[in-house]
């Protein structure tokens, strides 16, 4: 605690000369610039920057990548709330309720909670880095195959709050979530599944083009059934409305606090990463919130809790990084390069032997959240004011935004039909009333669930006894089944007209 | 005939578990068990049968249930399909000419189908905008963030 506490405080002696704040401000704010934009994500951001960094001291260049890294996270959620178009993979939850706030003119107090949740669990997140890094770190060793695959029961049995009017039509839309995400190469057999000899389809569809397909271009072809000759939402003119009122804050204080704790755990477990830990934060804000049946028609809280989880596992992910040489998502292990590039090795001897560079970056990130929200809280009604724009000329540029964005992520024609097709379904999906969070949820979980079921069986030669004899698997799978049963022990229904989901 | 929200329903229903049927039939061909574990076709196969029960569950529970119950089902009028499906079919047909005409004409084309094919307006604001949407998208991805866009058959 007391070598954590100087470590930090030479990194900030360090951190604060003119040249590293510098460079931190120029990455905040090229992340949170490009993170606006749809696909390129953080991990596209810090490769377009990465040869900027060669000929920078070591400190310098991976304060910078920590700041594109930071405000590539912030920033992917601008677009979520106010056009429904996700930024990235994580920023797919802060739709669900950002977008929903937008339409009822609360663009501004949307922005600027996912602001300050964002702050918040940043900080948050930064101190379990400073602190608990090595704990958490053998957390994220002892986790297996069984561990995760709990996780994930877990996480799908949260598909039922996702449910709209209909819980039948929710575990469709996850059963087919979960069927799409099968497609492509099975790296266990080496055998392609449901790829009808489409080359591009062994590795997969790309998430984006199914989050943007189903939300934007679907929300759109829903928008302009009627004309849109004005502009589609309602926007405050006055500067207070564009801001969280007190209440405001302080309904989203208890979602900002459990993103902050949940997004750093699950952000330190390699491979669940912010996307995972953004979806558990929402689900779990919602269980637990007092209005839950506001979910998802717009509640605050819904967009602090993702934001907040989202942040918070951002530094999450740095602690198998930095202690034990394992890049969780695709942004850690473009930092790991980063890393290689100046000759520095991570793993358990790495605070010992580099405090020199380690600190200083930690302590980097501190300054970078603080920029991040001086930056981005005064930009609110900047943002805010796009909606100000008559829809029949908002709604080309989504589109054509679209389709570059999704065409950036692997320079594909191919995902860009998927963008087309995912278009449709999600215009038929919302015309019939399925509710389409499931799909993507169990798109995301479901490859991980998979994988973590068969590996553990792997390993037990086959025996399912593997999931009930580990304690935190079984932990999971007691906390889910409570989950499932308590509404009916309750004589509550089953959550089924908890939430509705209109994203 | 009156369309209903049940009606609607149980046409779901049975597509749905058409499409599980096929999945399972593609799902059969792989492996359900390989060396005494879940082998490529173990979860597919799963989730194609639950997409068969779930689409049969569907239809069957609305089936039981009295026409006169259920609520109308919200069919776009031919005015609003023309709109929404209007866009769609020029994103279709413009992203079929991406690689022939290169990316800026083909969003050109796509902005000037909806302002002046659906949206019917005239005018220098809609030029302006059919040439500055593409053109501004196309200045931030291609020669910012060096985004290599399809350039079309002649390259420019």
């Amino acid at each position: 605690m007391v070598d954590a506490l100087q470590g930090l405080t030479d990194g900030f002696a360090a951190a604060l000369t003119p040249t590293n704040l510098f460079w931190a401000l120029f990455g905040v704010t090229a992340g949170t610039m490009v993170g606006v934009l749809p696909g390129l994500g953080p991990p596209a951001t810090i490769a377009i920057l990465l040869p900027l960094s060669i000929n920078l001291e070591p400190a310098t260049g991976l304060i910078m990548m920590a700041g594109i890294y930071y405000g590539a996270k912030y920033g992917g959620s601008t677009t979520s709330i106010l056009l429904n178009i996700p930024g990235e993979d994580a920023s797919v939850v802060t739709a669900f309720d950002g977008y929903q706030m937008a339409r009822q003119g609360r663009a501004g107090p949307a922005l600027g909670i996912a602001a300050i949740g964002s702050f918040v669990a940043g900080t948050v997140g930064l101190v379990g880095l400073t602190f608990l890094a090595p704990a958490v770190a053998a957390l994220a060793i002892i986790f297996g195959p069984p561990e995760y695959a709990g996780l994930m029961v877990l996480g799908l049995s949260l598909v039922l709050m996702l449910a709209g009017s209909s819980l039948l039509k929710a575990m469709m839309s996850a059963a087919f979530g979960f069927l799409l995400s099968t497609i492509g190469l099975d790296l266990f057999s080496g055998t392609t599944r449901f790829t009808m000899g489409q080359i591009e389809l062994t590795n997969g569809i790309e998430f984006v083009a199914l989050s943007i397909g189903l939300f934007a271009i679907g929300e759109v072809m829903m928008n302009v059934e009627e004309e849109t000759g004005r502009q589609l939402f309602k926007v405050p003119k006055r500067l207070k409305e564009l801001f969280p009122s007190r209440k405001d804050v302080k309904d989203s204080a208890a979602a900002i606090g459990q993103g902050s704790v949940l997004g750093f755990f699950v952000g330190a477990l390699p491979g669940a990463g912010s996307t995972v830990a953004s979806f558990i934060s929402y689900t779990v804000a919602k269980r637990f919130a007092k209005h839950p049946e506001e979910f998802g028609k717009g509640a605050i809280q819904g967009v602090a809790a993702p934001e907040s989880a989202n942040n918070s596992a951002t530094a999450g992910a740095m602690v198998p990084l930095l202690t034990l040489g394992i890049p969780g998502s695709a942004s850690t292990a473009m930092m790991l390069g980063a890393l290689f590039l100046y000759g520095l090795q991570p793993g358990p001897l790495f605070f010992r032997d580099n405090p020199d560079v380690v600190w200083p970056i930690i302590a980097s990130m501190y300054i970078g959240n603080v920029i991040l929200v001086l930056l981005n809280l005064p930009l609110v009604p900047l943002f805010a004011s796009v909606l100000r724009i008559p829809y029949h000329i908002l709604y080309p540029g989504i589109v054509v935004i679209s389709v570059v964005g999704v065409y950036s992520i692997r320079n594909s024609m191919f995902d860009v039909w998927m963008l087309v097709v995912f278009g449709l379904l999600g215009y038929l999906m919302r015309k019939t009333d399925f509710p389409t969070a499931p799909l993507v949820l169990a798109f995301v979980l479901g490859p991980l669930f998979e994988r973590a079921v068969r590996r553990s069986l792997i390993l037990s030669a086959g025996s399912p006894t593997i999931f009930l004899t580990r304690p935190w698997s079984l932990a999971f799978l007691t906390i889910t089944v409570v989950l499932l049963v308590s509404p009916l022990v309750l004589r509550n229904k089953i959550p089924t007209d908890v939430i509705e989901v209109e994203a | 005939m009156k369309l209903t929200v049940r009606k609607v329903d149980m046409g779901i229903g049975v597509v749905v578990a058409l499409f599980g049927v096929f999945s399972l039939s593609r799902a059969l061909k792989l492996d359900f068990y390989d060396e005494g574990v879940p082998g490529p076709g173990f979860f597919p196969s799963g989730l194609a049968m639950l997409l068969i029960v779930g689409g049969l569950a569907l239809t069957v529970s609305r089936f039981v249930k009295p026409d006169s119950e259920s609520e109308d089902f919200d069919l776009p009028s031919r005015f609003q399909a023309r709109r929404s499906l209007g866009v769609w079919i020029a994103l279709l047909a413009t992203v079929a000419l991406v690689n022939a005409i290169g990316f800026i004409l083909a969003m050109v084309l796509l902005v000037a189908m909806v302002l002046l094919g659906i949206e019917r307006r005239r005018g220098p604001a809609a030029i302006a905008t059919i040439i500055l949407i593409p053109l501004l998208v196309y200045l931030l991805f291609a020669t910012l963030l060096q985004v290599p866009l399809p350039t079309g058959f002649g390259g420019g």
